[in-house]
């Protein structure tokens, strides 16, 4: 493996980090930089016409950003690795790198070493390697989307309905707008996905819910 | 001669007001008639006695007379086996001096006497119009004659009307309801333009109301009201001086409002001078005659009041044409002053046939046309008071609405402006000197491996990193305004001691670029305010997706802060701008010590 150089790709708009890898790159001969790319619409092209190994991408770039470019890559070639190389460092940036299928993350501020390890470990495995720096949690799902979880307010304003109070009556009782109940009722109703008084009585006995 | 048959009226009266063209039958008794020796050149027959009418209850009939002194004779009979009561009245406001004189053993003995020269307590009966009440004894036959005083220099036409007593009061019932309807809508009227010239500041409103007084004046001295009610029983009182003073008056508020409505000194300057000096001309004239110059003037006055109504119609000529040619820059108010102007040209000219040369019989119900027209003329000009004002505050209120809207535009420009300027820097930030500490970084550690200056460039890279975040969300076009507000809760409770709960359920994944910039903004607002004023201990986001809306609820557990404070006012305001840019509303309850709650909603796009 080590006597051909894996070919690489820099999709980066500025020129300084372009010139940056380009300089690590000349140091040694696992790699090597077949070109770069400065607009984010040119990437796709040129990755058909150059066919790499690894792509170096930036996630912003003019004209298309670098998720997108990322899918695109994979549904072309699933084979071609995709490194995210960007100033972001956020876990739900990272989150949505990975579902796009992206092979590793890596922040601009890294080092040779970090940048080297990172092209190592994803040209031989095919785990996602994350770059030193990159917050992550070990929680992998995501949580709060798909848990019912009813707010102090809420409750409250289930307990009010369940008495028979009407929106003006609990706005009244609560000290918020007749809007805001309403809001807040609409959002129970979507929450638990009843449609009436009736249904959320139902709900809150079997469920237990305000205990 | 004829014979005329009242409903319940016992009493049958025939007037002979063509006696002079007709010898009088003296043997038909039950007639009202003239003595023989009225003089001819004394009465002057102008019209067709109407009381021949079968549901006409009174007989009366006219006197147009030049001289000073007149003496009228007549004879009326009972022919019912009851003693009646009747009531002889006299319409006409300007009788200096009546004597009634009842023929009794061939001479004529004064009955009773009344006139505008008397003491209200002197009239005989309570009444408005100069009446005498008259008693016939069953079958009585009685023969009256009255000497009457003119005012001196006018020509006086009057109407002596014979009633019975019930119709007498019935029609002063009539009267009394006309009379008070017609002061009452003067009183509104008068109110209410007093209190819109106190509102909007404007003289033409308060000269209106002293129109509407001086014009109720003038009528109830015309009318007799005035005497009964303004002098005390025992005044003597001179109803034809308060007339004219009055008529004067209220003719030269008249005109001088309605040059205002019309707004002659700006659109036709030339008319309002004529008018303005006819006017003057006019009052001054009339005023001098009859106030200052009684004398000099007693003799030619039939001649100076042909001249002053000549004038008087030139005049009213000169504000017709004003009112056609204002007719072109505001139609509605010409129509309904028009409309005014006509009532009063009706009533004005009506009197003046009447009274100076006895042309018409204006009166109905006992009340002259002048009452009526005046009447009709203030409800009109009221009417064109209250379409005036309603076009001001309709003006105003299009102007504020237009002011609102400007005010709504600025404020979106500002915010438009701020956040472009915010992208920028935090693009430079974060692409330009991100990427190029990151290559300083690598460029240090190859040459120098020293891992204190490595770690200090990191911590620079993480401060621009955040402070370019802080400044414009960028990221939200990879991760969506969902994660973003996740992330920013997530690292909020990192870095302070505030437990921020976020959840959301059903949210849209994927929404308009700028509608996610403008609801994390919001967002960032709204928990900098908390951090920074409300001193809360818990913040709870909560993002909920309808099908076509969404709506983002941010409450904490804080002091809470009064909604008019001014100083969180303008935040609110720029949060409320950025949600109504997206179509959005944005709603705010406090309470004090409990907690504060923004509930935003929005729809899905």
């Amino acid at each position: 493996m080590k006597s051909q150089p894996k070919k690489i790709l820099i999709c980066e708009d500025h020129q300084i980090v372009i010139d940056g890898l380009i300089s690590i790159f000349d140091n040694q001969n696992d790699y090597t930089v077949l070109d770069y790319v400065k607009d984010g619409d040119l990437v796709l092209s040129i990755v058909k016409e150059k066919l790499p190994d690894i792509l170096l991408l930036d996630l912003n770039l003019p004209n298309k950003n670098g998720l997108d470019i990322l899918s695109d890559i994979k549904l072309l070639n699933s084979e071609i690795k995709v490194v995210i190389l960007t100033m972001y460092n956020k876990e739900s940036i990272v989150k949505k790198v990975k579902q796009c299928g992206g092979d590793g993350f890596l922040l601009k501020n890294c080092s040779s070493e970090d940048l080297l390890k990172a092209l190592d470990s994803v040209s031989e495995k095919k785990t996602f390697y994350i770059g030193k720096g990159v917050t992550i949690t070990v929680n992998e799902t995501d949580g709060f989307t798909e848990k019912i979880k009813l707010t102090r307010r809420e409750k409250e304003i289930i307990a009010e309905l369940i008495k028979g109070y009407n929106v003006p009556q609990i706005a009244k009782t609560l000290f918020i707008s007749p809007h805001t109940v309403e809001t807040h009722k609409k959002n129970i109703f979507k929450k638990l996905n009843i449609h009436n008084s009736i249904d959320l009585i139902t709900f809150v006995n079997e469920k237990n819910l305000l205990s | 001669m004829k014979r005329i048959c009242f409903h319940k009226l016992v009493w049958s009266l025939l007037i002979l007001s063509l006696s002079l063209f007709f010898k009088i039958n003296a043997q038909n008794v039950d007639t009202l008639y003239l003595g023989s020796d009225f003089q001819k050149e004394n009465i002057r027959l102008f019209s067709k006695v109407n009381g021949l009418k079968s549901n006409n209850r009174s007989n009366f009939f006219y006197f147009g007379f030049e001289k000073e002194y007149n003496t009228v004779e007549f004879c009326v009979k009972n022919t019912e086996n009851n003693s009646k009561d009747l009531v002889l009245e006299f319409t006409n406001a300007l009788i200096r001096d009546i004597v009634l004189l009842k023929k009794s053993n061939l001479l004529f003995q004064p009955v009773d006497n009344t006139g505008i020269d008397y003491a209200v307590s002197k009239r005989p009966i309570s009444h408005r119009l100069f009446a005498f009440p008259i008693k016939l004894k069953p079958y009585e036959v009685a023969t009256y004659k009255i000497e009457l005083k003119k005012e001196s220099g006018k020509p006086l036409v009057t109407t002596i009307c014979l009633k019975s007593f019930q119709t007498f009061s019935k029609q002063n019932s009539i009267q009394q309801t006309l009379i008070g309807v017609y002061f009452g809508i003067s009183v509104l009227s008068f109110l209410f333009s007093v209190f819109v010239f106190f509102i909007l500041r404007k003289g033409s409103y308060l000269i209106y109301a002293l129109y509407i007084i001086f014009l109720g004046l003038f009528i109830s001295a015309y009318t007799g009201i005035f005497s009964q009610i303004f002098l005390s029983e025992n005044d003597v009182f001179d109803k034809y001086k308060h007339y004219v003073l009055f008529s004067e008056i209220s003719l030269l508020l008249f005109v001088v409002f309605s040059q205002k409505i019309l707004e002659t000194k700006t659109f036709m300057p030339k008319l309002k001078k004529a008018v303005d000096v006819l006017l003057i001309i006019l009052v001054s004239v009339r005023l001098l005659i009859h106030f200052a110059f009684t004398g000099v003037f007693e003799k030619y006055i039939q001649v100076f009041m042909n001249l002053w109504y000549a004038l008087f119609i030139v005049m009213l000529v000169l504000v017709v044409i004003e009112i056609v040619k204002y007719f072109k820059t505001n139609f509605k108010r010409t129509s309904l002053f028009a409309f005014a102007y006509l009532f009063m040209i009706i009533g004005v000219c009506t009197t003046i046939l009447y009274h100076s040369y006895g042309l018409i019989n204006t009166m109905i119900y006992g009340l002259p046309i002048l009452f009526y027209s005046s009447f009709l003329e203030i409800i009109f000009l009221t009417f064109t008071i209250i379409y005036m004002v309603k076009g001001i505050y309709d003006e105003r209120n299009s102007l504020s609405e237009k002011l609102i809207v400007e005010e709504k535009k600025n404020l979106t420009a500002f915010i438009q402006g701020e956040d472009k300027v915010r992208k920028r820097i935090s693009k430079e930030l974060h692409d330009n000197i991100g990427s190029q500490l990151g290559y300083l970084k690598r460029f240090i550690s190859e040459k120098l491996k020293d891992n204190t200056i490595n770690d200090t460039i990191d911590t620079i890279c993480n401060d621009v990193r955040n402070l370019s975040h802080e400044v414009s969300p960028s990221d939200l076009t990879f991760i969506g305004f969902e994660h973003a507000a996740s992330d920013l809760a997530n690292s909020l409770s990192k870095q302070t001691s505030l437990t921020l709960d976020f959840s959301s359920y059903n949210f849209p994944k994927q929404l308009d670029e700028n509608l996610e910039t403008q609801l994390y903004r919001v967002l960032q607002e709204a928990i900098n305010n908390i951090i920074k004023h409300a001193d809360a201990t818990h913040i709870n986001i909560q993002l909920v997706g309808h099908e076509d809306y969404s709506s983002i609820i941010i409450e904490d557990n804080g002091n809470g802060f009064n909604l008019n404070n001014t100083s969180l006012g303008l935040g609110l305001k720029n949060m409320t701008s950025r949600i109504n840019q997206i179509g959005g509303t944005l709603e705010v309850d406090s309470v004090i010590g409990k907690g504060t709650s923004i509930n935003i909603t929005f729809p899905n796009i």
